[in-house]
């Protein structure tokens, strides 16, 4: 019997590649690079471990290349270059074999999130990344703060996606991604830098999912993902998180909220709060309005922000079990040329239960694409 | 949906200074734009020309509107009146102040001068040729401007090939928002335009 699937599979894939038009090889290249510079107000500006994170000047590249192998086959690679040098932010093969059922395989930006989607800073208008997706464009972001938002951006795992689109009636569709991949790292909670290693540091794949509904001009859609984080597969992390789109004539308004429950490690000492519950509760948001008045112009007011709830990890600076950071920014893109734009921002920045209290943050950013 | 498209597109008339800007003026400065002075069927070939590097932003009907306003509006060329011309009442006020007129491109006008095609078929085939690429045009600025700049969108699809298959990748990225049904609007439109 198996040897009858196996001979129907092949006839399967004999049917398929015969019903696929064929096409011939047609790389697509992408590529983006940004110059930001912030100045954050106070005597003391916080200091930053990399030399171009929220110091000052920041710079980051990428380069991408698809290629259309047909059949629906195509494969895409894209490396970028940042805060931690250069990187492999995609690589993946993707097969398209029914608008329900298709497959993504290779190093592949996890689907978590509506913003993940447009990470690069060429595909987002306002002057940063809202904060849950914060990794070290934030203050107090380090171990002794927040240590870092709730999801990175970009989310890069090694794994395999399955997606695909359904159709509800002319205007609604639901489009759904199930995966399991490689999962978040680390010790004693999440590191965003070791969770991108090329080898898995745990035995236990992660797996997660994410949803949306599609309307005309709107879309809503949760997602969610759990794996342990670990050496041991000991330590647990599941997080959740949903979004929200709409459009209004030059009105664009996106939303998101996020959680991250982490397991903590009690046999650690040093704590400087009693570990009461071995784990901690990170929650963010960000609510945000793009108006765009003209082609070139897109003005954005955005409300971003994370809290977070549990003992603090040694050696932290928080002050108490419930401590947030909240940000309201205001900014400008504009689109200069067809190839270049320019944002300017904003912010105001407050915190509950951090050594840091009210900071003012300008940004300046050169934004190249093509 | 192309019902839809097409009564919305009907209702809003194409503004010719916003296609204008929005097409010509998305790549180049208007010094550069307007610094020809030229006649309109040469004005629809530098245009024609032009939109072969971007055919996703320039619809090949839209081409003797921009011309039409090259020369009418921003007098960048010698105005000359076609039978066609004649045969259609004046409008109220400039090309670009929301007036609906079909305008037809230069070989046609000859064709109806020399009497072999009739003016009003015409000008009413062109009328709803650029109504329907009028709403694929915002429908396509609507879809993928939900996750990048549009200027990525116009100037990588430049061939009917990488055209169709971006599109159909793109469509299923989750959350896009592109249904079947515009995805076969959109794949209309681009195999209509290369």
């Amino acid at each position: 019997m198996p040897g009858r699937n196996v001979q129907r599979l092949g006839w399967f894939l004999v049917a398929w590649v015969a019903a696929v038009p064929a096409h011939a090889a047609t790389p697509v290249f992408a590529g983006s690079a940004t110059l930001d510079y912030r100045l954050i107000s106070g005597p003391n500006p916080p200091t930053n471990p990399s030399p171009l994170g929220l110091a000052g000047l920041a710079f980051e590249i990428s380069q991408k290349i698809v290629v259309e192998l047909g059949h629906g086959t195509s494969f895409t690679v894209k490396a970028c270059g940042g805060c931690h040098g250069l990187e492999v932010d995609q690589a993946y093969g993707e097969l398209r074999l029914h608008p329900a059922l298709n497959v993504r395989a290779g190093r592949i930006n996890v689907p978590f999130g509506e913003f993940n989607t447009r990470h690069d800073p060429a595909n987002f208008a306002a002057p940063s990344k809202p904060m849950p997706y914060a990794m070290g464009d934030m203050l107090e972001y380090g171990p002794t703060g927040f240590n870092l938002g709730i999801v990175p951006a970009p989310y890069v795992d090694n794994g395999a996606e399955v997606f695909g689109s359904f159709e509800l009636g002319e205007q609604l569709s639901l489009d759904y991604s199930v995966y399991g991949s490689k999962g978040l790292a680390g010790s004693n909670d999440i590191d965003f830098a070791a969770s991108r290693l090329y080898l898995d540091n745990n035995r236990l794949p992660a797996f997660g999912g994410r949803l949306v509904l599609t309307g005309d001009d709107w879309a809503v859609g949760a997602s969610g993902s759990a794996g342990t984080y670990d050496a041991r597969d000991t330590r647990w992390y599941v997080m959740g998180g949903g979004e929200l789109y709409a459009r209004l004539g030059s009105f664009t308004f996106r939303g998101e909220g996020l959680f991250r429950r982490t397991d903590l490690d009690p046999s650690v000492t040093g704590y400087p709060l009693p570990l009461i519950d071995p784990w901690f509760l990170k929650v963010g948001w960000y609510g945000e309005v793009d108006w765009e008045p003209l082609d070139a112009l897109v003005i954005v007011a955005r409300s971003d922000g994370v809290y977070r709830f549990g003992a603090p990890l040694p050696g932290s600076q928080l002050t108490g079990a419930t401590a947030g950071a909240v940000r309201q920014t205001v900014g400008v893109l504009f689109r200069a040329h067809e190839h270049a734009g320019l944002k300017l921002g904003y912010e105001l920045w407050t915190f509950t239960g951090a050594p840091s209290d009210v900071r003012h943050v300008g940004r300046i950013g050169l934004v190249l694409a093509y | 949906m192309l019902a839809l498209l097409l009564a919305l597109s009907l209702a809003q008339p194409p503004n010719a200074r916003v296609r204008y800007e929005r097409q010509c003026l998305y790549c180049h400065s208007a010094q550069v734009a307007e610094a020809p002075y030229l006649t309109v069927s040469q004005w629809e070939r530098v245009i024609a020309r032009e939109r072969l590097r971007a055919p996703v932003l320039i619809a090949k009907s839209d081409v003797p509107w921009l011309a039409r306003f090259l020369v009418g509006t921003l007098r960048r060329g010698p105005s000359t009146t076609s039978r066609v011309d004649r045969t259609r009442p004046e409008p109220a006020g400039e090309p670009d102040a929301g007036v609906s007129m079909p305008v037809i491109p230069a070989v046609l006008a000859e064709a109806v001068d020399a009497g072999v095609v009739d003016p009003k078929e015409v000008a009413a085939g062109a009328e709803l040729e650029s109504a329907v690429d009028e709403g694929v045009q915002t429908l396509i600025r609507a879809r993928c401007s939900k996750c990048h700049t549009l200027g990525r969108v116009y100037r990588k699809l430049d061939s009917l090939e990488i055209a169709l298959t971006t599109v159909q990748r793109m469509r299923l990225k989750t959350g896009s928002g592109i249904s079947a049904h515009e995805l076969e609007l959109i794949e209309r439109y681009l195999k209509s335009q290369f």
